[in-house]
């Protein structure tokens, strides 16, 4: 696709054969669903070096995928190294526990779908322990965790609601691996983390917002959760944009807690105070179908949008025809987690950050992109094939 | 100025700090359309106020009115919002779901004794797993364009919730003010042992504010989803909490017996200005917290000062004596 850049499991997974293929002897070796158990052997995510470079390329090249300028990437971008995961190297079927978000929304109901196929999939046989926490009950997440460390599984997967950093040492320190899926923590104790690089994402949406207004103008910037790292880490890329361009002014920012209620209680305020608002940044889509829907109501035309790939959302920019880019977040990547824990499992050298791809598209795409026979509360691109989302009566046959 | 008159005005402190701040800081605030979002913001709060108010006074709480306008939207987009799906028999279930929530709420604290705050705590967290177990966390329909005129609709220039929602106040207003059943209502949550010894079935009566509040959350989900047009998980959230301050502020007192309609819409209207206020001023998220806080912790201060029985006896005689006086009570 012209627009689009969707490099999901199975292309890391490619990348990463190349890789070894090609030279790089110290991130072969094995993955399988006996970790360690000597059978056929596979890598599941590239190296360290290859890490890197995906990530910094990712600062490059992703933007490019809607003909922006590249990003100049951060300096963490240059500082993912190989762990050596040789010491959690296990005989037998592995037991994996998985300290996950509760499905009380789509994503994470997505996302701990996307885990269990995988599972299915991949690795029958292990023993998946899972235990979900709700969102806003951080500090019972603490106490799951320890819960499940009392289960002594070989290695933990935790889903951080919060910084659970006290939680990560104890595992460490009961010689249990942990992984970081979609979040972090303020220690150095965990092995590896997996998630989209979120000052990315932000940005990404800010480059188009800028250059969808020639670089001047006045916008409204709507973020997630305050003090929420993904809500924060997109923000800071985004504002790291708008500086750049002096004759962008951000009249108004508020958080909206991904709520399409309090997207669109802000937008009404906002739309009273100023008669110029020529475009919007959300960091989600909740609150940009919530915003976009105070234009509508308001009569006023609605302004280029930075949003994400949900279908309602996708769904409004059909109707209305708005000019919106789309920066995913897929809740499917959480299946690539459970591919590093059996990597770390195998013994195999794993890199200290896993950067997940993810769809990045604008209104060129939308037609390859949005499903009006599926609900609105879909996040795409989805794990679920044509016949599942039928069944589960998320789409019309 | 009597007592009385000084208690009915307490509350309206709050909205005319408000209105002086938005004159010195923010003309923007009084931009007619912004106090039709304002007033519309308002609407929805108020009625689920107003079921709160009713709670407190019978010497309740209930913590679980955002679950159920969670819930009535959710109800909606399931049976409604699919392909042939029925408003009617959506619009069935969701009174039946908030009756249900009432009756259990109300058996449970009035008739088995389990604290207002537990028990309804337990429910909210009941109706939130069974939300998530029905729908395994996706909404599989939308809000049905029915209902929403509902929430974004006007007669004239005036939104539809805040006709729905000062008829719902009227409504309440004549139901606890003026009716036998708002007497039993006050004795009851005043002094529930004498009220038990005078004939009153305080049980029923407790179990039945119960009921009421849930039915003016339906009614409130009902208004939030047309407004939102989509399905929103966290429809409700917070006015569990901001439904007890707005009553708190207006007056009421959560010992039970105390609380007026009046009180209560103006706190709401306070805080839903306080709200938009601070949005279009572009406080910083931290501020705004803290000025959350410290005006509804002053506002409930004041609200005691002013419903203190020392203080009115003392009058205003200096500082000395009334700091004395409050001291002391």
């Amino acid at each position: 696709m012209k627009h689009v850049r969707l490099k999901l499991i199975g292309v890391v997974a490619v990348l990463a054969l190349i890789a070894v293929a090609c030279s790089s002897a110290e991130e072969t070796t094995t993955t399988t669903a006996a970790a360690g158990g000597g059978s056929d052997t596979t890598t599941t995510v590239a190296g360290a070096s290859d890490q890197s470079d995906i990530l910094v390329n990712a600062f490059r090249e992703d933007p490019q995928v809607l003909g922006l300028d590249p990003i100049e990437p951060p300096d963490y971008a240059y500082e993912i190294v190989n762990v050596d995961t040789s010491e959690f190297k296990i005989d037998g079927t592995p037991k994996i526990a998985f300290a996950i978000q509760a499905p009380e929304f789509s994503w994470p109901a997505t996302y701990n779908q996307a885990v269990e196929a995988r599972k299915a999939e991949a690795y029958p046989d292990i023993e998946l322990v899972i235990s979900p926490t709700g969102l806003g009950e951080t500090d019972s997440q603490i106490a799951t965790i320890e819960d499940l460390l009392v289960q002594q599984p070989d290695a933990l997967i935790i889903t951080p609601l919060t910084d659970v950093s006290g939680a990560v040492e104890e595992a460490a320190a009961q010689g249990v691996p942990v992984v970081l899926c979609t979040g972090t923590a303020e220690t150095d104790a965990y092995v590896t983390r997996v998630d989209r690089d979120n000052f990315l994402n932000g940005a990404i949406g800010a480059e188009w917002i800028a250059r969808s207004i020639d670089y001047s103008g006045k916008i409204v910037t709507l973020s997630g959760i305050a003090g929420i790292p993904t809500a924060e880490d997109r923000l800071r890329g985004a504002t790291s944009v708008f500086e750049k361009y002096p004759d962008i002014e951000i009249v108004a920012h508020e958080y909206t807690n991904w709520d399409a209620a309090a997207g669109k209680t802000a937008m009404q305020t906002f739309l009273t105070q100023f008669d110029q608002i020529d475009a919007v940044w959300a960091d989600g889509a909740g609150q940009a179908v919530g915003a976009i829907e105070a234009f509508k109501e308001a009569g006023r035309d609605i302004p280029p949008f930075a949003g994400e790939p949900l279908n309602g959302f996708l769904r409004l920019a059909s109707e209305e025809g708005f000019d919106f880019v789309a920066v995913g977040y897929p809740p499917s990547h959480s299946s690539v987690c459970l591919d590093v824990a059996m990597d770390i499992l195998g013994g195999v050298t794993v890199p200290s950050f896993v950067n997940v791809e993810v769809p990045i598209f604008d209104k060129t795409e939308l037609d390859e992109w949005y499903r009006p026979n599926c609900v609105d509360d879909l996040w795409l691109p989805t794990p679920l094939t044509d016949e599942e989302l039928v069944a589960e009566g998320l789409c019309e046959a | 100025m009597s007592r009385s008159l000084a208690q009915k005005l307490a509350p309206a402190a709050l909205p005319v700090l408000v209105v002086l701040a938005a004159l010195m800081f923010e003309r923007a605030f009084f931009n007619p359309v912004n106090l039709q979002n304002v007033s519309r913001q308002a609407s929805f709060l108020l009625i689920v106020a107003l079921g709160q108010l009713i709670v407190v006074i019978g010497r309740g709480l209930d913590l679980s009115v955002g679950a159920v306008i969670t819930t009535t939207l959710l109800l909606l987009v399931e049976i409604a919002g699919r392909p042939g799906g029925s408003i009617v028999i959506a619009l069935i279930a969701v009174v039946a779901a908030g009756l249900v929530i009432g009756i259990l709420n109300g058996l449970m604290v009035g008739f088995r004794k389990v604290p207002a705050i537990l028990a309804t705590l337990a429910m909210f967290v009941l109706v939130e797993g069974v939300a998530v177990w029905v729908t395994e966390g996706r909404s599989k329909g939308r809000v049905p364009e029915i209902i929403k005129p509902l929430g974004v609709g006007k007669v004239g220039p005036v939104p539809i919730p805040v006709i729905i929602a000062v008829t719902a106040a009227v409504l309440c207003g004549i139901l606890i003010h003026r009716s036998s059943y708002g007497r039993r209502l006050f004795a009851s949550g005043a002094n529930p042992d004498a009220s038990h010894l005078s004939g009153v079935s305080v049980r029923t009566i407790q179990a039945s504010t119960f009921v009421l509040a849930s039915l003016f959350a339906v009614l409130a989900g009902l208004l939030l989803s047309g407004f939102v047009g989509f399905y929103d998980r966290t429809l409700g959230t917070g006015y569990d909490l901001d439904s007890i301050a707005a009553v708190v502020l207006g007056g009421a007192s959560l010992a039970g017996g105390r609380g007026t309609v009046w009180g209560t819409a103006v706190a709401v209207l306070g805080l839903a200005a306080l709200d938009n206020l601070l949005v279009l001023l572009g406080v910083d998220v931290s501020i705004k917290l803290i000025l959350k806080a410290a005006v509804l912790f002053l506002a409930v201060v004041s609200a005691g000062w002013v419903g203190s029985t020392t203080f009115w006896t003392a009058g205003w005689r200096g500082k000395r004596t009334l700091a004395t006086t409050t001291k002391g009570t």
